[in-house]
């Protein structure tokens, strides 16, 4: 599904990433974890086809193709999609409005028909379901005074309705109370499936509690420094992350 | 400007017009032979240079011509028993329809038929000794319409008037002429509309005065969709009597040059009055909305909301000037301009003005001039939208809200038609 090689990245000439590996393959759950600063988000930006990180050096194929070689709009229509840590308001743009047009990209690339308003609206009821958002939100403009929460649970309303194969969360987990926590880990699960990867960037191991991974790295100083199960996680949480020191080389815990 | 003095020694010989319109055309020409056409070094027009109007030799009296009934046919609108057609200023009372109970009638008939309710208004404030366009529209128009809405009167349907263009050779210049008055407690919505019917160079030097009597309401659209070759130089001037309510709406997307000033006089107790525009600009136009609110007595509010979208080589200027005189305690006034640049060599100048002589008042403004943000392009790129369809939507999204936000409904889907049309147009000519 995704595979990563030596990937460094820098943004206005400091170089975040120094070295970047990693596999995914298909129905993998991947959660990434590290301290502030460690690099994290750029990872997922990057991938995502963010205009401002430079990758200087290394190489990222999605489905056997050169991810970098293709512009963003590309990116989400092959399946790929990046779950925001601070999703952008968007004024004056009606919710339902946003979500058809970009559902309607994604399905002329997959060479489906695009929906009617009507058809649209049960196909998104059902999605929101999901993430158990009410009507109310289709009409209001994209973000804009959503809760913190709320703009989550929209991003994964997204992440529902554009039906991914490879679906990057960036901090999802973060700024949200416990009930909203648990309404967007068991939306995430209930779109787990056997063609679907997932790689969750976390500061915390909390959200994991929810959504079992099965594979736990951690990226420090720019670097991937411990691969393991999800025991690691628990580690992290009970030691902190000094506990791992950032000049190790990469190793495997089990 | 010898030209506009000959032509109006010409036009006195042969009018034969009551003597306080006399009074009033001399007054103005004298005005504008003393003024000429303004200068940049004129503080009221420091953005906007005229030069091209000025050196032009227009012709001064173009004709009217026939028009066929396909013509006529695709100007009238969808639906409402409202239309009303002026050709080159020309009021065509029989391409026109309207309700009863409103009174509408050519400008130069009703200078004869209704004096009564023609000399009170005409001219009396629009021709305020500082306006040469409009001085020159005093002292040479000669055809021109006049609407009276009766008291108490509330219009079914919004009242359509197309003001169509339609030169026989190039560089004439149309003065246009109205006169509004919304008796009391009456309720009325006007459009109005300028087109052109073909692509010769023109000029529309427009005049519309308003009067809102005593607890009357009026929407006054004003969509201004004239060709590229035009220029567009036009004066709203409204009055407001007690208790009585202005909303407008400018939506400007046409013209190479144009020039809207809104000035609204709110002369007494208890008046509302909210102005909103939206213009969008591409290639080298020139769009420049200027206001005056006149607050004069207590208890009077006003808002007002422009924004601007402008691309290419155009160039959009905002100059919203508020005035409170000392009479005018507990007023509230308002003033947003906020501009949207999708090009770097577009530019913009606004300039809020606040003068303020009473002591209890609530008066705010702000001003702001930004780009499509990058973050919110990558958003809407990241969820599969094309880069083209992600500029027009956020674009969309900023014109949007002022048009969300005024209290003109019926015309709100109209209007945003207007501006995806036209935004299609200025994103085209982007890369």
């Amino acid at each position: 599904m995704l595979e990563i090689k030596d990937l460094h990245v820098s943004v206005e000439g400091v170089e975040i990433l120094k070295g970047i590996d990693l596999t995914v393959k298909a129905g993998e759950v991947h959660a990434i974890m590290g301290p502030n600063g460690s690099g994290k988000s750029t990872l997922t930006r990057v991938l995502a086809g963010h205009p401002s990180y430079v990758v200087t050096r290394g190489s990222a194929f999605y489905e056997g193709k050169d991810l970098f070689q293709m512009v963003i709009e590309e990116r989400a229509r092959q399946g790929v999609f990046l779950a925001f840590q601070y999703p952008i308001d968007i004024p004056g743009v009606n919710n339902a409005y946003f979500l058809k047009a970009a559902v309607n990209e994604t399905r002329k690339a997959r060479g489906l028909e695009e929906l009617d308003a009507m058809e649209f609206l049960e196909f998104l009821k059902e999605k929101m379901k999901i993430v158990e958002m009410d009507e109310s939100f289709l009409n209001r403009p994209v973000n804009e005074g959503f809760s913190g929460g709320e703009k989550k649970r929209n991003e994964i309303l997204q992440l529902a309705a554009l039906g991914p194969k490879l679906a990057i969360l960036d901090e999802t987990d973060s700024g949200l109370d416990i009930d909203a926590l648990k309404i967007v880990s068991e939306g995430v699960n209930r779109l787990r499936n056997p063609e679907r990867s997932f790689i969750l960037v976390t500061h915390y191991q909390r959200m994991l509690n929810y959504i079992t991974p099965d594979h736990v790295h951690v990226l420090m100083g720019g670097k991937i420094v411990m691969s393991g199960g999800r025991d690691l996680a628990f580690k992290l949480e009970e030691k902190g992350y000094e506990w791992v020191k950032p000049d190790d080389r990469p190793q495997t815990e089990d | 400007m010898k030209q506009y003095l000959k032509t109006f020694e010409d036009l006195k010989k042969t009018a034969n017009e009551p003597s306080w319109l006399l009074r009033l055309r001399e007054e103005s020409m004298a005005s504008f032979a003393r003024q000429g056409f303004p200068m940049l070094q004129n503080e009221e027009w420091r953005y906007t240079d005229v030069a091209a109007i000025r050196e032009t030799a227009w012709d001064l009296e173009p004709a009217v011509p026939e028009l066929s009934p396909e013509t006529i046919d695709a100007l009238k609108p969808r639906s409402g028993r409202n239309f009303l057609l002026v050709l080159n200023g020309k009021f065509l009372r029989e391409y026109s329809s309207f309700e009863e109970g409103l009174e509408v009638a050519d400008l130069e008939g009703a200078i004869v038929l209704r004096p009564d309710l023609v000399e009170p208004h005409l001219g009396r404030r629009a021709a305020s000794g500082n306006n040469a366009f409009a001085d020159v529209n005093a002292g040479l128009f000669k055809q021109g319409l006049f609407i009276r809405i009766s008291e108490n009167f509330i219009a079914k349907d919004p009242i359509r008037i197309v003001f169509l263009a339609q030169a026989a050779k190039g560089s004439s210049v149309f003065q246009v002429r109205n006169l509004i008055v919304a008796g009391k407690k009456s309720r009325t919505t006007i459009v109005e509309t300028y087109a052109a019917g073909n692509e010769k160079s023109y000029f529309t030097n427009a005049v519309t005065e308003i009067v809102l009597e005593e607890g009357a309401r009026l929407e006054h659209c004003k969509v201004q969709g004239e060709s590229s070759e035009a220029f567009h130089i036009a004066t709203t001037q409204v009055v407001q009597r007690r208790g009585s309510s202005f909303v407008s709406f400018a939506l400007s997307t046409g013209s190479c040059l144009m020039r809207n000033d809104c000035r609204v006089a709110l002369e007494a107790e208890n008046v509302s009055c909210e102005l909103n525009g939206l213009y969008l600009g591409d290639g080298d136009q020139v769009l420049d909305h200027q206001t005056f609110v006149d607050h004069q007595k207590p208890d009077g509010k006003s808002g007002q909301f422009f924004k601007g979208l402008l691309a290419g080589n155009s160039r959009g200027v905002f100059r919203g000037h508020v005035m409170v005189r000392q009479d005018a305690q507990r007023t509230e006034a308002h003033q947003t301009n906020k501009n949207l640049l999708l090009s770097d060599t577009a530019k913009v100048d606004t300039q809020p003005q606040l003068e303020i002589l009473a002591d209890d008042v609530k008066c705010g403004h702000g001003a702001a001039v930004g780009q499509l943000q990058e973050d919110a392009l990558f958003y809407l790129r990241s969820r599969g939208i094309g880069e083209k369809e992600a500029e027009q939507m956020l674009a969309q999204g900023f014109a949007r809200e002022v048009i969300e936000r005024s209290s003109l409904s019926f015309m709100k889907e109209t209007l945003l038609e207007l501006v995806n049309e036209k935004l299609k147009q200025q994103l085209c000519s982007r890369s």
